[in-house]
């Protein structure tokens, strides 16, 4: 074994711009591995989140509003460890008028506090600020020509069930979602409640999840914490079934796209370690004759394959990262943030440079077999 | 003097399994003395590489026998023979065959190296005399690929000889040496035969070296026509 | 007394003295010593007798060579009394030769002189000779024998393959071998020969044999 490790020791070292030209070769074929493996995962993860990130993961809907909601809120907050946000809102149908001009609008009351997390209005808002008091609101962007009103404006709620109020513009926001931009007039939850008139009371909780995945063992978890089984409890997966298809027949592409990659990255590392071997039988004879055992030399071979697929692995893992690095960093969009947001993924990268190593390895089985079985011979007496 | 090697009755097909065997070797019966010094001649494709290689059980033999020092090859394994070759047997051939990736110290030790038993000052010392034997002294760590035809035959010399073997094996060894290096690589393995009473078979067409061996076998067709001794 | 005059003869060749070497010799033929006498006495020994002064080297050769030169004069200068001293002729023809690559033709001389002394018609037709012609010559000269003169053992090889293409050619030419190569039985063995003639004694019992 020690003398295999030392013969194979100097192949390498001897023949050192081949040896490079392999280890570039396997750690190319590992990069792009490693690349498309993160690429493909952030794509995943960027699509999930661009979907359902900044919006209601599970709703409870209550239809005939809820009263005395602190301690259900509180409640809903402590069933499962899963739930990372839980907001309770209010929201009433009616119109805006401004002078002359009328648009039906969606009224929605929020506890900014926690529903900043969900909807991060912080980020959204493109004019002015987030209302802070009692009839100050904000609104969508489209209203903004619509209404032909500006930040500081006051523009007048009525509806037939609910009446009139006068209310303060703050601010615009931009959801990036046209139905929402040309409905949506956000406030603190005390401006709905006042207008309805009937005390504290919200008519949803919304919330959201670690692990969007687990949405329904979270809605179970609550629906055994509230002991209601007659709750209206709605989670994302149940209202946008196809984008879950979508989401999992995408993740299955990119799981298809990655095994074609390790079988491209496979099949030129064996390619090029048969050559290897084959430039060797030479070699392989003359200690042959000189009596080196047939498993000692299969070895040789083998550890020729194990370190250039060590130093092709760590090469190509360093390549990737810096390929990620450089494409989160270059390819970005308009706001800075990159185009696909991508995560070092490190058990996902130790996998690809753990493939790399056992198909080199495994590589240079098949040609060290074969190698062992070389006459002697034949090579002697052809020079 | 006893006998070191005898082959009995050997016979060679190749492609023993297949519409057109080939037979190389026709019952070949031959004794050598412990410490003699034999060439083996024969036009090409007379079967004398083939018997070479049998000897050197780099090759099986169809049919017969051979015996080393009284023990039976045909019945060792694979992994047997390969420790026959390392410990009983030295190689010489025609293009020298050296590992280019070695310098020529390790080149000459590592026969010993296959052996894997541990270096010791003693072999690393008896490497470098060897070298100094063959005339390389100063040498020692030059790579194979930096020294000339010449040179390297002699380390591949030095190399065959770092075992003790009991029998040196030589296929054409000063077949593309020019004559000054023929005549200095002969006295070598003479001076060898002398001084180690290593056994020498030697193949070769140069007449000046066969004829100055203590006993010619040729070979012709793949049968002894001739077996002469001084 | 022959001891003393052959140690003479040594000193003279030691010397490397051609002329007078063959004086000797001359004065032994003219004084009434027969030329078998000096042959086997005085030439074919001095052959074999060296004291090499460069000791590093186990054979001078240019001293073997010098010998040489000195022995083929006075064998030359011989001739006469062989012509001189031959017995009944035996009309039987002998070509005398070495084959190919066999330089040393001191021995064939001998042979050939030997044969011609014994009444034979002899004919040396020298060292080195190609097969072919050696069976070309047998062809024009129709000999009753042919004698092949080998020295270097190794020559064997050739000499194997050399007589059995006489045996093919010509399967009624007797083959005669004589030289130093054929000393070990087993080496002969192994070659086509009608008659194995080691010495002068064996060739004249051969010619007794003819004759008969």
């Amino acid at each position: 074994m020690k003398l295999a490790f030392s013969i194979a020791k100097r192949f390498l070292m001897s023949a050192k711009r081949h040896t490079i030209v392999i280890v570039f070769c396997i750690a190319i074929g590992v990069s792009i591995q490693v690349f498309i493996g993160l690429l493909l995962t952030g794509l995943g993860n960027s699509l999930i989140d661009s979907t359902i990130g900044s919006s209601s993961q599970i709703t409870i809907t209550y239809e005939d509003n809820l009263a005395n909601y602190n301690s259900t809120v509180l409640a809903v907050s402590e069933a499962s460890d899963n739930i990372s946000v839980v907001t309770e809102t209010l929201t009433i149908s009616g119109a805006l008028t401004n002078d002359t001009l009328t648009e039906n609008i969606v009224f929605r009351g929020f506890n900014f506090d926690t529903a900043n997390q969900i909807y991060k209005f912080d980020y959204l808002i493109v004019e002015g600020q987030l209302p802070t008091s009692n009839n100050q609101v904000a609104l969508g962007i489209e209203l903004k020509e619509m209404l032909d009103i500006n930040v500081g404006d006051t523009i007048v709620y009525n509806s037939t069930v609910f009446g009139e109020e006068v209310l303060e513009i703050t601010g615009f926001f931009d959801f990036n979602v046209l139905a929402i931009n040309q409905s949506w007039v956000i406030t603190p939850l005390t401006t709905v409640q006042d207008i309805i008139g009937e005390g504290d009371q919200i008519g949803k909780i919304e919330m959201q999840l670690d692990e969007v995945d687990d949405d329904l063992e979270t809605k179970a978890a609550i629906v055994a914490a509230l002991d209601d089984d007659t709750l209206d409890i709605v989670t994302w997966s149940e209202q946008n079934g196809d984008l879950l298809s979508s989401i999992s027949s995408q993740q299955s592409s990119s799981i298809l796209i990655q095994v074609c990659v390790i079988i491209s990255v496979i099949l030129s590392i064996v390619s090029v370690l048969s050559i290897t071997v084959l430039q060797k039988s030479r070699q392989l004879s003359i200690l042959k004759a000189m009596g080196i055992q047939d498993k000692d030399a299969s070895f040789i071979f083998l550890f020729e394959g194990f370190l250039l697929g060590i130093f092709g692995a760590m090469l190509g893992v360093v390549f990737g990262v810096g390929l990620t690095y450089a494409f989160t960093t270059f390819a970005v969009g308009s706001d800075g943030s990159p185009i696909i947001p991508l995560t070092l993924d490190y058990g996902f990268i130790a996998l690809s440079a753990g493939i790399a190593l056992t198909a080199s390895t495994l590589a240079a089985l098949s040609p060290a077999i074969k190698s062992s079985k070389l006459s002697v011979i034949e090579v002697i007496r052809n020079g | 003097m006893a006998d070191i090697l005898t082959l009995k009755n050997i016979t060679k097909t190749y492609g023993e399994n297949t519409k057109n065997p080939t037979q190389v070797l026709f019952g070949i019966d031959l004794n050598f003395e412990e410490s003699s010094f034999n060439s083996i001649i024969g036009q090409s494709g007379s079967g004398k590489s083939t018997l070479l290689n049998i000897i050197g059980s780099l090759d099986r033999p169809s049919g017969g026998e051979i015996f080393l020092s009284g023990k039976d090859l045909s019945v060792f394994t694979n992994k047997e023979l390969a420790d026959i070759r390392n410990q009983y047997l030295g190689f010489i051939f025609q293009f020298h065959y050296l590992l280019p990736e070695f310098s020529a110290l390790e080149n000459v030790l590592m026969p010993y190296k296959i052996s894997k038993k541990e270096l010791t000052k003693e072999i690393e010392d008896r490497a470098y005399e060897l070298l100094e034997l063959v005339d390389l002294k100063g040498f020692e760590n030059k790579l194979a690929t930096n020294l000339s035809g010449g040179q390297q035959q002699r380390v591949a010399i030095a190399r065959s000889l770092i075992n003790n073997p009991k029998i040196v094996l030589a296929d054409e060894p000063t077949g593309n040496l020019d004559s000054d290096t023929t005549e200095k690589v002969y006295n070598l393995l003479r001076e060898i035969n002398k001084k180690f009473k290593t056994t020498f078979i030697i193949i070769t067409h140069d007449r000046h070296i066969a004829e100055k061996t203590d006993r010619v076998i040729e070979i012709t067709d793949g049968r002894i026509s001739l077996d002469i001794k001084k | 007394m022959k001891n003393n005059k052959y140690n003479e003869f040594l000193d003279l060749l030691e010397k490397e003295d051609k002329g007078k070497s063959l004086l000797f010799i001359l004065d032994l033929l003219n004084s009434g010593v027969d030329v078998v006498t000096v042959y086997e006495d005085y030439l074919i020994p001095s052959l074999f007798d060296f004291k090499c002064l460069a000791v590093e080297q186990e054979i001078c050769i240019w001293k073997e060579h010098t010998r040489t030169s000195i022995i083929r004069t006075v064998l030359e200068a011989s001739y006469p009394y062989i012509i001189e001293q031959r017995k009944k002729e035996i009309h039987k023809k002998v070509i005398v030769l070495c084959p190919q690559e066999e330089y040393h033709e001191i021995g064939a001389i001998i042979a050939s002189n030997y044969f011609y002394l014994l009444g034979f018609e002899s004919l040396y037709i020298g060292a080195n000779t190609p097969s072919d012609d050696i069976v070309s010559a047998i062809k024009i000269l129709e000999p009753d024998y042919v004698a092949l003169s080998v020295s270097n053992y190794y020559n064997l090889v050739v000499t194997r393959k050399l007589t059995k293409k006489i045996r093919e050619n010509y399967p009624n030419l007797s083959i005669i071998l004589g030289g130093q190569a054929f000393s070990k039985a087993e080496s002969l063995e192994q070659v086509t020969y009608n008659f194995y003639l080691k010495d002068y004694k064996d060739m004249v019992s051969f010619a007794n044999e003819v004759r008969k």
